[in-house]
């Protein structure tokens, strides 16, 4: 019984020797941060790990307005735009106008908490030139989903 | 007869409480356990080993967790039978080569390893800190369990054991906790810092109560019989 008791403390020891020694390596060459680097920094993208997951076709949003609606009210549908499949793990989006949003853009942009009166919940969103992200509720690890707005930009403009 | 009635009610309602309080417990420990039993696939795609798949290349962490596993599993079903005061009383030699099976478990397979996995834990310093309490809180508590039935100290004997075994249920309730809190709309993160430290020190209070409970029947005894 005493053996195995001091057989325990010296397990600790070792344990405790062998865990802070590999931490503190892993500190000064900075990985330390990067172990859970796809589940707990929400700036960088799930797909950033499994490359399969942005093999998504991007959607690019075209507005079409319908001159006979007399309300003046648009429809926004989506087409469906495929890029290149290398292209794709740099590219989250492509915005109307053609430029990319990449991951370090989406990174760098500032996050803001958006509250939603009608569904009483709040979002976190980031906005990348025209392109607005919105952080998933319903993925495990930090997804940052690309927003698809309903009200175009046109509807609301002056002199409509 | 009064008096007869009131003591038959307090009795069902210790035999009711004590119901509600093992059955939960020996349920999701249960499934802590059928849970755990995928991993003994050595399959590396699991969404828990994928989430800590840098860790998992370095083999000290791999097979620290593997062991950890295997006697989390062990600690969770011996650690069951130890609290039963039928077994205590008439199949004394299933506590005594279960508690055997457990602390050797605990202290030589579980603790050293959840000590090491500890240092590269998930969330912050301070849930790594929480994770290196525990570690040490269980050993430590595993260690005085074993030394005072060395020195037939049984009362201090149940009291760290019951410690010792707070913190190995701290594997159970922080998933329960964590799964109250998916359902109840927290975010991942958030609610993986706050079930961990309520699962904690929680588990420890509640612990303490049962302990002071225990105490305080004991010292009540004690004063009857002088």
């Amino acid at each position: 019984m005493k053996t195995i008791l001091n057989i325990s403390l010296l397990l600790m020891v070792v344990a405790a020797s062998a865990g802070t020694a590999n931490f503190v390596s892993m500190y000064r060459s900075g990985d330390i941060d990067k172990i859970y680097d796809h589940g707990t920094k929400p700036e960088i993208v799930q797909a950033s790990v499994e490359p399969e997951t942005i093999v998504e076709p991007v959607v690019e949003e075209e507005v079409i307005t319908e001159p006979e609606a007399s309300s003046g009210v648009t429809k926004v549908e989506p087409k469906i735009v495929e890029e290149d499949m290398i292209e794709e793990e740099e590219i989250l989006a492509t915005t109307t106008d053609g430029a990319k949003v990449s991951r370090e853009q989406l990174a760098a942009a500032p996050q803001t908490i958006v509250t939603d009166t009608v569904n009483h919940t709040k979002y976190a969103e980031k906005k990348v030139g025209k392109k607005k992200f919105r952080l998933s509720m319903y993925s495990r690890a930090p997804l940052w989903e690309e927003v698809e707005e309903v009200a175009s930009a046109d509807s609301t403009a002056p002199g409509k | 007869m009064a008096n007869s009635r009131v003591l038959a009610l307090r009795q069902s309602l210790r035999f009711t409480g004590e119901l509600l309080f093992w059955i939960p417990i020996i349920f999701f420990s249960l499934l802590l356990v059928y849970n755990t039993l995928p991993y003994f696939s050595f399959r590396s795609d699991l969404a828990f080993i994928q989430e800590r798949i840098k860790l998992f290349i370095n083999p000290i962490w791999k097979y620290s967790f593997y062991i950890h596993i295997a006697a989390g599993m062990f600690c969770i079903t011996t650690a069951i039978t130890q609290f039963s005061s039928y077994i205590l009383r008439k199949r004394k030699a299933i506590h005594v080569y279960a508690g055997r099976i457990y602390v050797f478990v605990v202290l030589v397979l579980g603790a050293p390893t959840g000590l090491y996995m500890s240092f590269f834990a998930k969330g912050g310093y301070w849930e790594k800190a929480c994770f290196i309490f525990m570690a040490l809180f269980w050993f430590l508590s595993t260690y005085m369990g074993l030394e005072t039935v060395r020195k037939k100290n049984i009362v201090a004997h149940s009291h760290w054991m019951i410690r010792s075994y707070s913190m190995a249920l701290t594997a159970v309730t922080f998933r329960v906790y964590h799964l109250l809190f998916f359902y109840a709309g927290m975010d991942h993160f958030n609610n993986y810092a706050v079930s961990l430290w309520i699962s904690v020190v929680g588990n420890m209070l509640v612990a303490e109560y049962i302990i002071y409970r225990k105490s305080n029947s004991y010292l009540k005894t004690l004063n009857l019989s002088t």
